[in-house]
């Protein structure tokens, strides 16, 4: 076990770099001037022997500084706006983590079961109807069902409401960057109302995000429930007479969840699209919806910073749960052992 | 006395539109203390005859037999619930490979625990239930010969040898204390020294236990030291069965007597570069099953009355099924 | 003449014909194929058989509903847009842009995919684990990231797009071509090859190509679908097609202004990419069940 969080902690480490790596090249590949490009227009005023240090010396001493100021928490300054940009995305991720924390909340407490329902009853009735509405579900494109439900729901219905987090009206300071969880922690007199309205700001977007990847974990679950239901073991327990129940808890349900984990890490990838999507259909403050406005307004530093953060937050994530996956899992010595 | 009696046993499948019958007329049955074995070529059914009792046919299967019962009761007759209750205590069953036959990702141990049946278990609060199924695994375990127990319990099946997880499923089978225990093809790649240790230990069980064992597979060398009766079963045909000092005495039946004769005898004095003795031709496709005895293409001995179906004759408990019989003379 | 042959002629299909009737056996498959190429005839024929060009701004018939509405006239049988432009005339294109970018797309990425994925399956070592760790980098950012990187570096524009979706679109086949070389690599009838004298390139397009195809089938149509949902992604948010092609995620983003009194501007194009989706995911799907059910038979 300890080995595997070897390779894990190796692996996060090498891709992290590889990251920073790339987000530095970018500065070369970006239109405009390299240095400014890198360090911003303030940083380079503060700092002019720096500057001309790192225009006569190589690529390699220009890394090292470049690593430097993204350890002191100096990401560069925007050319929008003029502020730096690590206290700025360090405001905004928290919103969008929450956003894809509760769609893939949601998914897999929904997903799940419901793959494992439609598993055992594999090619009956059941099973057709979850196999249909499941395919049906991820087809959608989600900037359309994200407009639809506004178009029906907000519009139309005028249930919810359509942008935002939360209504202008409240005020709730910034503490952790979770809306729900800084609603709680401040002492405003109108904590129930605003609870309430920012559920019903969070409802939208989160069902938009999760209804695409309800449709792909239900689908995952349902192959690994059915290929287990398959193997000669299952079968062997069922000819030796083992009640159903604890077939069904002890062996079916570990080893159809086991391969399931990695699927799933994949898909966070796409989800973080989706997300990032939606923010910009909802006006959620977040991270993609603040790097699309970058990429329309050609805000370079901003570019690179955001890219920087949001494909750090994925590989660490992915990587993790991959890492986690196999930690658990008895059975990846497997194929270390002699086949006989 | 009999317990398990097969009479006639049919299974169709449908296949492009046809019904292909892919076991014909078998009969078989299983005495008390009795020690059977079913020997035939691969594809001749013999894993299906297995499915057949325990059940476990996909439905897309049709079973028919004039007689399949166990202790006198019909098995196709009677409730699921009552057929699952025989096959927990009764009847256990071992298949080919351990290693697929066990959960990839739970220990020995508690594969073991949970099949003990709840009859054998003393004690009220759980953790003397625990402690009691213990003991009786320990002493199955010991049993069946895994020497280190202790060890071998708390691993998972990949990191055990494959005679180590056979003798664990054979334990597994007796730990209910069936009467029949059926071996479907246990010693199937194993080295030589390994498969004498299961089959003594099969032998062992028989003896002390009063287990009946219906012994499937296609080793004759090493089934016919041990078993005490034998059918002989080719392409969904029982072609002969009887005593197995009979049967090997004087085979009645041209395939038994080839399958006698191509066991490789080393004695001294084989002629050098002699040839070694096999039918000609290969076992046919279900697709193309010949019509009456199916062994009539390949068999010497085969004429015209062979285009029909022999029905089953006997001597002395021996029966045959053959219009031309090894102990009658062919005009 | 009568009929002498006495022996029947065994008739064994090839694995592909043998998916393929698996394929035909199942009738909701059949009928997403029917809709793909429905859709593929649409965006081939249409363009040639619309009266109106997507372009041109009809100012008299501005924001037409469709025929079936009250206020809709049956010139334009789907409406017009913002602009004046005719709904269905921009669909055609819209589809025709769509489809055949996804599918160029899927094709080079395929191509691109297969060759690494051989030369990483086919080495092992240092060269191999580069590449694996590059392009497992590759398939874990997310689509839009790649995108965003492209345009930034590139500017915006369909063929940028292509690029970017193109890009992530690789390591899928990179990986699915490693996997499968690396299994049968192992695997005797390869080894059989080798000791007969068989050079590796030999190997790949004689023994182990007909055997893959039939995954990479699979595979390229769920990376159709993939791509026809990020370029419409891409084109909506106005970081692909730009403004002026009648792109199916443009036409959509164009109509956000006017949402609310005209409501199937948004509806259309959205409806016509999601069937296209629709119908590759059920072809897609279905070849994989055909597949899976011949390996196990």
């Amino acid at each position: 076990m300890i080995n595997t969080l070897f390779r894990f902690l190796n692996l996060t480490f090498i891709t992290l770099c590889i990251l920073v790596v790339l987000s530095f090249a970018l500065a070369y590949f970006f239109p405009g001037d390299t240095w400014l490009n890198l360090f911003g227009a303030e940083f380079i005023q503060d700092q002019p022997t720096l500057m001309l240090v790192a225009e006569q010396t190589n690529v390699l001493m220009a890394f090292w500084y470049y690593i430097q100021a993204l350890l002191e928490g100096e990401w560069g300054v925007s050319f929008a706006t003029g502020n730096a940009l690590y206290p700025e995305i360090m405001r905004l991720l928290p919103a969008t983590l929450e956003l894809s924390l509760y769609a893939i909340t949601i998914a897999l407490v929904l997903g799940i079961p419901l793959g494992f329902i439609a598993g055992m009853q594999y090619h009956k009735k059941i099973d057709n109807i979850f196999m249909s509405s499941s395919m049906v579900m991820y087809s959608f494109p989600v900037f359309w069902l994200a407009l639809l439900l506004i178009l029906i729901v907000s519009l139309q219905a005028q249930w919810l409401p359509m942008s935002g987090r939360l209504s202008l009206l409240f005020d709730i300071p910034h503490r952790t960057g979770f809306i729900l969880l800084d609603i709680w922690l401040s002492d405003v007199p109108y904590k129930q109302a605003a609870l309430y309205d920012a559920l019903q700001h969070l409802i939208l977007p989160t069902l938009s995000v999760s209804f695409i990847a309800f449709a792909v974990f239900l689908r995952t679950t349902r192959r690994s429930v059915a290929d287990v239901l398959q193997t000669e073991y299952i079968k062997c327990a069922q000819t030796r007479g083992l009640p159903s129940s604890t077939i069904f808890f002890r062996h079916v349900l570990r080893n159809a969840l086991l391969p399931v984990l990695p699927l799933l890490a994949l898909q966070i990838s796409t989800l973080m699209t989706n997300v990032m999507i939606v923010e910009t259909i909802f006006s959620w403050p977040g991270i993609g919806d603040w790097l699309i406005q970058a990429i329309y307004e050609r805000d370079f530093p901003a570019i690179r910073a955001g890219m920087l953060l949001v494909a750090m937050v994925v590989v660490v994530m992915t990587l993790s749960l991959e890492c986690l996956s196999q930690m658990i899992d008895p059975t990846r010595d497997r194929f270390a052992y002699a086949r006989h | 006395m009999i317990i398990l009696d097969i009479k006639n046993l049919t299974l169709e499948i449908e296949s492009n539109g046809v019904l292909i019958k892919a076991l014909d007329k078998v009969s078989l049955t299983v005495k008390e203390n009795e020690i059977r074995a079913l020997v035939g070529e691969t594809g001749s059914g013999k894993s299906l005859i297995v499915r057949a009792i325990s059940g476990a046919l996909p439905p897309q299967w049709i079973v028919t037999a004039d007689r399949l019962t166990w202790r006198g009761e019909n098995l196709l007759t009677m409730k699921q619930a009552q057929r699952q209750a025989i096959m927990r205590r009764d009847i256990a069953v071992i298949f080919q490979d351990p290693m697929a036959a066990l959960d990839p990702s739970s220990r020995l141990q508690e594969q073991l625990l949970e099949s003990v049946p709840e009859e054998f278990v003393e004690g009220r609060y759980w953790w003397e239930r625990n402690r009691s199924k213990m003991k009786i695994a320990k002493q199955i375990l010991a049993r069946v010969g895994i020497e280190n127990v202790a060890q071998c319990i708390n691993k998972y099946p990949h990191e055990l040898s494959l005679d180590i997880c056979q003798k664990f499923m054979i334990a597994l089978a007796l730990i209910s204390q069936p009467t029949l225990l059926i071996a479907d093809d246990p010693t199937r790649g194993m080295e030589t020294n390994i498969k004498k240790q299961i089959l003594a230990l099969f032998t062992h069980l028989n003896k002390t236990r009063d287990l009946s064992i219906l012994f499937v597979g296609h080793d004759l060398l090493a089934i016919s030291a041990m078993a005490h009766s034998m059918t002989v079963l080719y392409c969904g045909q029982t072609v002969e069965s009887g005593k197995m000092k009979a049967l090997r005495k004087r085979p009645l039946h041209p395939y038994t007597k080839a399958l006698l004769d191509s066991a490789p005898s080393f004695s001294p004095d084989l002629q050098p570069k002699s040839r070694l003795v096999a039918l000609d031709g290969t076992i046919p496709t279900l697709q193309h099953l010949p019509i009456g005895c199916r062994l009539g293409p390949r068999c010497p001995r085969a004429a015209k009355e062979c285009v029909q179906a022999p029905t089953e004759r006997s001597i002395n408990e021996h029966k045959y099924r053959c219009h031309y019989p090894l102990h009658l003379q062919v005009v | 003449m009568p009929d002498t042959s006495l022996y029947e002629e065994e008739h064994y299909p090839t694995p592909l014909q043998a998916t393929w009737s698996e394929f035909r056996q199942r009738h909701v498959a059949v009928a997403g194929l029917g809709i793909l190429i429905f859709f593929i005839i649409m965006a081939i024929l249409g363009p040639l058989l619309t009266p109106f060009e997507p372009t041109t701004q009809h100012t008299d018939a501005v924001l037409l509903p469709p025929a079936w509405n009250d206020n809709g006239s049956i010139l334009h049988i789907l409406g017009t847009d913002a602009l004046g432009r005719d709904m269905l005339t921009r669909l055609f294109y819209g589809t025709q842009i769509t489809l055949f970018s996804s599918i160029i797309t899927v094709l080079v990425a395929l191509c691109f995919g297969v060759i690494l994925g051989v030369i990483a399956g086919m080495s092992a070592g240092l060269r191999s684990s580069f590449i694996n760790h590059i392009l497992d980098i590759l398939m874990l950012t997310p689509t839009l990231l790649i995108a965003i990187i492209i345009m930034a570096m590139l500017g915006t524009g369909l063929t940028n797009a292509m690029l970017a979706i193109g890009l992530a679109l690789i390591p899928r086949f990179v990986h699915v071509t490693r996997d499968f070389v690396r299994q049968e690599m192992s695997k005797d009838y390869i080894l059989t090859a080798k000791l007969d004298g068989a050079t590796s390139s030999a190997l790949f397009i004689y023994n182990i190509l007909p055997n893959m195809v039939e995954r990479l089938i699979v595979q390229g149509t769920l990376a159709i679908s993939i791509a026809i949902l990020d370029i419409s992604a891409l084109g909506f948010l106005n970081l692909g097609a730009q403004t002026l092609m009648p792109e199916l995620g443009v036409m959509i983003a164009d109509a956000l202004s006017t949402a609310y009194i005209a409501p199937w501007n948004i509806l259309l194009p959205g409806l016509a990419i999601f069937l296209m989706v629709l119908s590759v995911n059920i072809v897609g799907d279905g070849l994989r069940s055909a597949h899976r059910n011949r390996m196990s038979h």
